[in-house]
């Protein structure tokens, strides 16, 4: 799958193509506007990252273009305009997704996955299905049910909408952030430690129990949740 | 004024006419009475001794001869020009310049029942004078009152600009930098008074606009400085000598997560800037506060059971207000972690939501260790950390953003607290929008 990262930074815009290529993409870079609408032009990506400050043709103004060419291509925004206003801004001009720099990689690319899920249509892998599924762990998101080797677990409501967002993004860590505002819908980071706590929780209900730890902590990136 | 004059002059002269036309009776009755010695005589009297300005008096026959002609001094040589004869019996007016003493002289002839014409003639002399004199005056007030009009148009016109040249004074010294400089206000009660005020209104909220600004940047980079060291020191270390994969995994590790306090502390001061200087922008829903002191309590059950506390939200009706959702949720955030922060383990939180008169009112209570008296107004400072919150967690940021979205709002926050026994924030929004 072919991703174009319009970014006219190069450190941004060689870790988004490193951090994309390790994630098993092919990518295609621009640094300006107009070269960015050519390629646009040529080829079919199956997704795009376009910061909005770009020299020669802007950010929005290129999306507009390129909708108004018919090429549908799903757009992640990058801003550093955090405001409300700025985000509609961006989605009225035609972007799919606004994502306010600086980003935790593991958001770019949860974003990205999603995009790119959603233009393939829907039920692929865990979007679609009622049953998550990662390594002996299986989730009903309809009954709510967990199971682990065979074994029943209950779990509380918050214990549940977390384990059901890192099975969703299993294999691929997801911020601190991330999970606030998955979780509790927080924008901001309450100083209480109030995600390390509830990680705590879930994991003695999930991982204590059995020798596989299956939630991990990856410092500085975030939690993630793998199966063997 | 010049009316006046006119009125003036004609009285004059038809004073002076009935003066000579009694003359002119008295005149041909001491004819008729005395003939013409009589007249003679008379004449002779009038014209040397009498003080009517008389200078002439003629007698003429028939066929315009002349009969008797008695002038005063100085008249003799001059010729009369011809005067029509009177028509009927009616006198007849004549004026002539009469060069002597440059003045006119008014005849009067009158036709006698026996054919005759007798004349008389008035020097004109005095009434001139007066009349002159006259003009004079009228002048002189004429260009006094135009002078004292033009000054006082001037002065009146002064006085009811001054407002103006006020303001543009002002603006003047505005534009150099002096950003506190005022129009002098002036209470005449009319446009330019409500002008001024409305300017000066205008210049306090530029100046409050200006100078938050100012102090909300620097407060910015001074703020930011202790992260930033952190973050520079935490990355330096392991350079410094040769240290192995785990070490270098550590220290990238903690600047990221530095570099994330950092952001998250840009964010809040950029809030509070914001929302001081009266630029924040609200987006206003009704809102559920129970439902938002609940779903704290959910964030925070964990990290209170771990530190054996007890939240709980006060039951009853649920209370609804106009807010911008996402802000008040952080408020109550704020609040609840401060007081877990601040309690010690046994302890209690009570989250409550309340309907007074025209407010809504948000309390959070706890058992913690209250705040000391000296401190009570400076916890809303940015930064600000009391003794025993030092080696606290958290930025120092929590009240001032606190206060700052409430303000936003319109609203009203406040603490009372006691040491030991804990303290009670109330936040009160408005019920009416």
């Amino acid at each position: 799958m072919r991703i174009l990262v319009v970014e006219d930074d190069p450190k941004i815009a060689a870790f988004i193509g490193r951090g994309l290529k390790g994630s098993g993409f092919v990518v295609d870079r621009a640094a300006d506007g107009e070269t960015a609408y050519r390629r646009l032009l040529g080829e079919p990506y199956a997704a795009s990252v376009m910061d909005v400050m770009l020299p020669k043709l802007d950010g929005l103004s290129l999306i507009e273009r390129i909708r108004r060419e018919k090429i549908g291509v799903p757009v992640l925004i990058l801003s550093a305009k955090r405001s409300v206003d700025d985000r509609v801004k961006g989605l009225r001009a035609g972007g799919d997704d606004y994502l306010t720099k600086p980003f935790s990689f593991s958001e770019l690319l949860a974003r990205i996955e999603a995009l790119v899920r959603r233009t393939r249509g829907a039920a692929q892998g865990a979007a679609g299905s009622a049953l998550l599924a990662v390594g002996d762990l299986s989730i009903n998101i309809i009954t709510r049910e967990v199971v682990r080797s065979g074994g029943k677990i209950d779990l509380p409501v918050k214990e549940f909408v977390l384990l059901e967002y890192l099975a969703r993004n299993a294999g691929r860590p997801v911020s601190k952030a991330m999970i606030l505002e998955n979780v509790w819908n927080y924008d901001f980071d309450p100083q209480t430690n109030v995600v390390d706590v509830l990680v705590c929780r879930l994991r003695d209900k999930i991982d204590k129990p059995f020798a596989e730890k299956m939630i991990q902590t990856i410092r500085g990136v975030g939690y993630v949740l793998k199966g063997s | 004024m010049t009316a006046a004059y006119f009125f003036v002059a004609s009285s004059l002269r038809r004073g002076d006419r009935a003066a000579i036309a009694s003359d002119l009776v008295h005149f041909r009755d001491e004819y008729r009475d005395e003939g013409l010695a009589g007249l003679k005589s008379e004449a002779a009297t009038q014209i040397w001794e009498g003080g009517q300005d008389i200078r002439l008096i003629r007698l003429l026959g028939a066929g315009r001869r002349g009969i008797f002609d008695l002038r005063a001094n100085g008249w003799s040589k001059f010729n009369l020009p011809g005067i029509t004869p009177p028509a009927g019996l009616k006198p007849s007016w004549t004026s002539i310049p009469a060069p002597p003493d440059d003045q006119s002289m008014e005849i009067v002839s009158q036709a006698l029942p026996n054919g005759e014409i007798l004349q008389i003639g008035q020097s004109t002399a005095r009434r001139e004078d007066v009349l002159e004199r006259f003009r004079w005056i009228l002048a002189a007030v004429f260009v006094l009152a135009i002078i004292l009009g033009l000054v006082g148009a001037f002065l009146m016109s002064r006085r009811a600009l001054s407002p103006i040249r006020g303001l543009v004074r002002t603006l003047e010294a505005v534009k150099s930098g002096a950003i506190g400089a005022r129009a002098p206000l002036r209470h005449t009660g009319d446009e330019l008074q409500e002008l001024t005020e409305l300017f000066n209104g205008m210049m306090e909220r530029i100046e409050a606009l200006v100078s938050g600004m100012k102090s909300a940047l620097d407060n910015v980079a001074h703020d930011l400085r202790t992260p930033m060291t952190r973050l520079r020191a935490v990355a330096e270390l392991p350079l410094r000598s040769e240290a192995d994969v785990s070490d270098y995994r550590e220290a990238l590790a903690d600047c990221v997560e530095e570099s994330d306090k950092v952001l998250g502390m840009l964010d809040t001061l950029m809030d509070i800037s914001e929302a001081e200087t009266g630029t924040m922008a609200l987006s206003m829903e009704p809102t559920n506060v129970s439902e938002l002191l609940r779903e704290a309590r959910e964030a925070y059950r964990y990290a209170a059971e771990e530190k054996g506390l007890r939240v709980d939200v006060a039951g009853g009706e649920d209370i609804r207000v106009l807010c911008d959702r996402g802000r008040m949720r952080r408020v109550v955030a704020n609040l609840l972690d401060n007081a877990v922060k601040y309690t010690d383990p046994g302890g209690e939180i009570n989250l409550t939501a309340t309907r007074e008169d025209g407010f809504i009112a948000v309390i959070v209570r706890d058992t913690g260790i209250g705040i000391p008296p000296q401190d009570l107004s400076k916890i809303w400072e940015r930064l600000y950390r009391s003794e025993a919150g030092r080696s606290q967690r958290g930025l120092g940021l929590g009240l001032s953003l606190v206060k700052a979205i409430v303000q936003a709002h319109d609203g009203s926050v406040e603490v009372s607290s006691a040491v030991g026994s804990g303290s009670r924030f109330t936040v009160r929004l408005k019920t009416v929008s």
